[in-house]
């Protein structure tokens, strides 16, 4: 599979990334989720090619934050499989950052 | 002009007004106007009584540190409380301080601008005489929220004190906090994860723990302190909700109405809540959620904070040593403490 489409966090959405609900505040997960991931997530599993979202340049992602985005749409798009077939991260500042994220998708739900 | 009267446009008016009237001349109209004008008037009435009401002089402790002499502290905000909830007027005397540290600044602060805590009373306060403390209070922020007649009063630029009223997380302070602090202590703007996180999570479940009744709509406090004697910034998180203990919900009915009493203190719930299994009363998403607190406890084992401490209800938490230490008094609602270093 071929990446097709890419998402830059810092650039498409913002630097500074906020809690898990719109309701919470400005850069929400759920508005992040809503008004990018999801949509560039659903056609790029139906046109069968990768997403590539570039994790870098942002000051923190708060667990909040990555619950409500990439937890949640673990939870409603088929799990970890599904999303990490057709989403690839990079992270070139920080690895544990894409370590955390990675974990969120594989285990939305707390143990 | 006749025409005009027998219109249906003026019958359909003239039959509303009737029905006004009509309504205006009910006893249960009448009864809601007389007790509206009563419940204004005695507001007026206690407004004016405690105009004229003397203030009593608080005399704060020696040393004015919430982290180092929490229970006196404590003490002292409770004593002004019982005064404000007995109708006086408190005059906070923190002239005589040996120590004053940011944290307790902050927590004053968020205190006399909480209603819950001046139950509508009249407050005013001194300055420390000691010229160091005197600098520090002066240059806090604290006098650009309360009214006051000092002409050297300013903000240092390294320091920062943000109130939010609109009851949200705000990524723009949380990146501007984290700039105030990273700049004094390292003197670049690069980007501290852990930091920001944290003041994220801290907002978040300002939220999270608000009372069942004000869900969302809980007040939250930030305090940045620069201290320009060493490459040190400390930061003050101030809640003024109802704590995260009150706010916490145990599935076991009998601890749930134990909780907070000799027979369940709230630290037996501290081990709970480090691991993010107590959970608040927020219903929506409950499995997804509860991973704020544990990246708090996580993030504040970083070398670059000196020191992590919790503080909710009646219980201090110290996040560098694990340990945690019933109080004597009460604390309504949460504080965090920590200081970043290079």
């Amino acid at each position: 599979m071929e990446i097709a489409d890419k998402i830059i966090i810092a650039k498409d959405f913002a630097d500074n990334l906020g809690a898990r609900y719109r309701k919470d505040g400005e850069n929400s997960g759920q508005q992040f989720l809503e008004e990018i991931l999801q949509a560039k997530f659903e056609k790029a599993a139906k046109g069968n090619y990768i997403l590539f979202i570039d994790l870098d340049k942002v000051w923190g992602y708060p667990s909040s934050f990555v619950s409500g985005s990439f937890g949640k749409l673990s939870t409603t798009h088929g799990g970890a499989d599904v999303l990490l077939k057709h989403i690839q991260f990079k992270s070139d500042e920080n690895p544990i950052r894409l370590e955390k994220i990675l974990n969120e998708i594989k285990n939305p739900r707390k143990v | 002009m006749r025409r005009f009267y027998t219109t249906a446009a003026w019958k359909r008016f003239s039959a509303m007004k009737a029905r006004y009237a009509a309504k205006r001349h009910t006893s249960k109209w009448k009864n809601r106007k007389r007790s509206r004008i009563a419940v204004s008037y005695s507001v007026f009435r206690e407004k004016r009584r405690r105009a004229q009401q003397p203030f009593i002089r608080l005399v704060a402790p020696k040393q004015f540190s919430l982290i180092s002499n929490t229970n006196e502290v404590l003490k002292y905000f409770e004593s002004a409380e019982r005064m404000f909830a007995k109708g006086e007027n408190v005059g906070f005397d923190i002239s005589e301080v040996e120590i004053l540290t940011a944290d307790a600044i902050a927590l004053l602060v968020a205190s006399i601008k909480d209603s819950d805590f001046t139950h509508g009373g009249n407050y005013r306060g001194t300055a420390p005489a000691k010229p160091e403390l005197n600098k520090l209070f002066m240059e806090s922020g604290f006098l650009e929220h309360v009214r006051h007649d000092w002409n050297d009063a300013h903000i240092n630029k390294e320091n920062l004190l943000h109130k939010e009223d609109n009851f949200k997380v705000s990524p723009k302070i949380a990146k501007s906090a984290s700039l105030t602090g990273i700049r004094h202590v390292s003197q670049n703007s690069r980007p501290f994860e852990a930091l920001y996180e944290i003041l994220i999570e801290c907002m978040s479940n300002t939220n999270n723990h608000a009372d069942l009744s004000s869900a969302g709509k809980c007040k939250w406090w930030i305090y940045v302190y620069s201290n320009p004697n060493e490459k040190v910034s400390s930061y003050s998180f101030v809640d003024v909700g109802v704590g995260i203990f009150k706010s916490a919900v145990i599935q076991d009915k009998i601890k749930q109405r134990l909780k907070g009493t000799v027979l369940y203190p709230n630290i037996k719930l501290v081990p709970e809540l480090l691991s993010g299994k107590l959970q608040s009363r927020i219903d929506k998403d409950n499995a997804l959620r509860g991973k704020g607190i544990p990246q708090i406890i996580d993030h504040s084992k970083s070398p670059r904070f000196r020191s992590f401490y919790i503080i909710t209800n009646d219980v201090r938490i110290d996040l560098k040593t694990g340990t945690s230490e019933q109080l004597n008094h009460n604390l309504n609602g949460t504080f965090l403490h920590w200081e970043l270093v290079k």
